[in-house]
């Protein structure tokens, strides 16, 4: 009867302890920080982690999959505690990878949409959105961009450019506040007015006015002091 | 009839202090409104739940050691007492439609003070993702709330039985250690501006994500489990506990 009393609790610990942590490997890919530093090996642990998680979940479908491989992406390009540097690479590397999500979704799951926009939207974070446009556009593939931005919002017409300046501003900021390192900031107050050069460059009859100086002037906000923006 | 004699000697216990939590929150929650009224400020929905998963924390601290002497100088086991505890949990399904009404009273009264629309997402406090009805939100927020003051409750009924078996260094090291770790961790995550890795983790551990409830599903699971935690290591310690003077 001594041993039953001390059994049951015993073992109610563990598997709840084991359930606790099972959940939140499968749910975020947490697997990632124990076995890969690289986005291939990100994406083949992905195809894993969801190969897994349906065994477990015969009845849900692959959209969950999709929201798991991409916060493993999201893992890959800002591990916590990481001290990420916002240069060209890393938005090459961001966009190069989102294509990669991308290939491997329309591979494991071809039945589903495999719209790009689902599988950023997975993610549920705006921000996500933003900043793989933005990745296209400052890795200089500007159509590619553009083209994302129409597939994903229906009714950009004529503003998609002003939308997309919209977009590359939030995420800038988002970044800004994100990093604690100022040559990030100003190389990304650099960005923003280059996206806005690149804008009105590609298409001069545009009225950026508005939109550039608040560019400009949350740029600036978020960048040191002694960094000056000419318009 | 063992049992039901110890739950309803631990609502009799609790009612009193209940009462004054109350008393204090609605105080508390009046005098915002006449704020709301002389500054017309904007609709700001206070935030009951908070508050009442801090008083059931200590709730849960205060209903391990005065029960033991108490029912054990009345004849009842050990076991009596943990189950006993246990059955008194469903409480917090009442605590969670209590607060849910004060917190819809406080939405219905800052309309009428300050003429705002109040939207949908104002009525669920819990932001998650779903496509409910209105009537199932609500429920669900309800169901949700009781089961996070379950596990706060028990976490707290936990840790008064670690401290109550631990010697006088391990009660030091535990008062010690865990306070400031937890004050470093987040020190250090306020200056980098970057969820440490163990912030990450153990976000990620109870909502499904490092981020916030994207999971409504794995949140609920994880409270459950939780419970069932904390109740198992209640378990464990309380199984041999001395009676101490």
């Amino acid at each position: 009867m001594k041993k039953k009393t001390f059994i049951i609790p015993f073992v109610c610990l563990i598997l709840s302890f084991a359930g606790i942590l099972s959940m939140t490997f499968l749910r975020t890919g947490f697997l990632y920080y124990c076995c890969s530093s690289d986005g291939i090996n990100s994406v083949q642990l992905a195809r894993k982690t969801s190969k897994i998680w349906a065994k477990c979940n015969p009845n849900a479908n692959s959209y969950a999959a999709v929201v798991r491989a991409n916060q493993i992406r999201y893992a890959f390009l800002k591990a916590p505690g990481d001290k990420q540097v916002y240069n060209k690479e890393y938005f090459r590397q961001n966009a190069e990878y989102c294509e990669k999500l991308l290939d491997f979704t329309k591979t494991e799951m071809p039945s589903e949409d495999t719209n790009l926009a689902y599988i950023i939207e997975g993610s549920q974070e705006a921000t996500y959105v933003n900043e793989y446009i933005c990745s296209l556009y400052l890795s200089g593939d500007t159509d590619k961009a553009i083209s994302y931005y129409e597939s994903y919002y229906d009714n950009i017409s004529n503003d998609r450019l002003y939308t997309l300046i919209y977009s590359c501003s939030d995420f800038t900021n988002y970044v800004c506040t994100q990093s604690d390192n100022i040559e990030d900031r100003e190389r990304l107050s650099k960005y923003a007015v280059g996206i806005c050069e690149r804008i009105k460059a590609d298409n001069p009859t545009i009225n950026t006015d508005n939109i550039y100086s608040s560019l400009i002037e949350d740029a600036e906000f978020f960048a040191d002091a002694d960094i000056k923006l000419e318009k | 009839m063992k049992y039901l004699n110890m739950v309803k000697y631990r609502l009799f216990d609790m009612k009193d202090s209940l009462i004054i939590y109350y008393i204090i929150i609605l105080t508390i929650q009046f005098g915002k409104c006449i704020v709301i009224i002389q500054n017309k400020d904007k609709l700001v929905v206070p935030e009951v739940f908070v508050a009442t998963a801090i008083f059931l924390f200590v709730a849960g601290l205060n209903s391990f050691k005065p029960q033991l002497k108490f029912f054990t100088q009345n004849g009842f086991s050990r076991q009596n007492i943990y189950w006993s505890f246990t059955a008194f949990l469903p409480i917090t399904i009442l605590i969670a439609v209590v607060d849910y009404a004060i917190y819809s009273i406080q939405l219905f009264a800052g309309v009428l003070l300050t003429h705002e629309t109040v939207t949908y997402a104002d009525y669920c406090p819990l932001k998650f993702n779903g496509t409910f009805g209105n009537a199932q939100a609500v429920l669900i927020t309800i169901l949700t709330n009781a089961l996070i003051y379950a596990a706060v409750m028990s976490l707290g009924y936990m840790v008064s039985a670690m401290f109550y078996r631990l010697n006088k260094i391990g009660k030091i090291l535990v008062a010690v250690t865990i306070p400031s770790a937890l004050v470093f961790t987040s020190i250090i995550s306020e200056i980098s501006g970057i969820d440490g890795p163990l912030i990450s983790f153990a976000k990620a551990m109870l909502f499904g994500s490092p981020y916030k409830i994207h999971y409504l599903g794995h949140f609920v699971c994880v409270l459950v489990l939780s419970v069932v935690l904390f109740l198992s290591a209640s378990h464990l310690l309380i199984r041999k506990a001395p009676i101490k003077q």
